[in-house]
């Protein structure tokens, strides 16, 4: 029997998974690698809002209404880009109990037991995913 | 009037970035202490100054394509370059006057660092030589 404890490992490699990107790290549309990477505070998990769950406009709401952080807006990477880097994405449902403003669709992505040059060559190859696909929110101006 | 500090020094990568290194460094500028985090720096003129000098030295001498900067928490000054095959960076530190440069190929697990301190004699050169490699 599967405890309600275990963590549950996203698998469906088509989910997306929003990131908000603070503004000084956009520089003529693309994003800094370094958005896609955890800081030395994240503890090796990047926090990322499941597409399943919300929608890129919901998420960065949430992120700068809610939380109160600056955005440039919301990006995304996809569950199996992830996966092919071997970085497995972790379900991680922020509740009232925590105290933070509750947030279901809260996942994140886990880069445990890695190097800095490692860390810093798998947020690169995410940011490129992100850039590929675009900004999803606030739609890019025409 | 608005004064751009590095106005005598405009320059301008061969593709890359569309904006011109001064005026992305100008931007860095205007970042308050805080920025980012409770412990994110302000930049001083003298750090954006020492960081204009090594990439203006870098991508003139080696013919890079422009760069995009971006700021770091701790008060770094990040250069980064997208290739086809190649995702490439400079992490510059002023307090230091380090810089780490590092190449990841998109199509596999290799991953190239260099780190230099800028102050040793031939650092610049050997750093350039090391961009040219992913960058051209």
């Amino acid at each position: 029997m599967i405890s309600s404890e275990e963590p549950l490992i996203l698998t469906d490699s088509d989910e997306l998974l929003f990131r908000q990107v603070h503004p000084a790290w956009v520089r003529d549309g693309r994003p800094s690698s370094q958005a896609f990477r955890p800081t030395a505070k994240d503890n090796s998990r990047l926090s990322v809002a499941r597409g399943a769950l919300t929608t890129a406009q919901a998420a960065y709401e949430h992120h700068t209404t809610r939380l109160g952080f600056q955005s440039a807006g919301t990006w995304a990477v996809a569950v199996g880009e992830c996966r092919g880097l071997s970085l497995p994405v972790e379900a991680d449902p922020i509740t009232e109990a925590s105290g933070q403003p509750p947030d279901p669709a809260h996942a994140v992505i886990q880069f445990l037991g890695l190097s800095k040059a490692q860390v810093e060559a798998k947020g690169a190859k995410l940011a490129r995913f992100a850039s590929a696909r675009g900004r999803l929110y606030p739609a890019p101006a025409q | 009037m608005t004064t751009r500090p590095f106005a005598k020094h405009i320059f301008q990568g061969r593709g890359g970035c569309p904006t011109s290194v001064d005026e992305q460094l100008d931007a860095l500028r205007v970042l308050s202490p805080g920025w980012f985090d409770e412990a994110s720096p302000a930049f001083e003129g003298g750090a954006l100054e020492w960081a204009a000098k090594l990439l203006r030295g870098l991508v003139d001498a080696f013919q890079l394509p422009n760069p995009y900067l971006y700021p770091t928490p701790e008060g770094n000054i990040r250069a980064e370059w997208s290739t086809p095959s190649w995702e490439v960076s400079l992490e510059m530190s002023p307090t230091s006057k380090r810089a780490d440069a590092l190449a990841t190929r998109l199509d596999s697990d290799e991953v190239r660092g260099y780190p230099v301190a800028t102050v040793e004699p031939g650092a610049e050169s050997r750093l350039g030589k090391f961009l040219s490699e992913y960058l051209h």
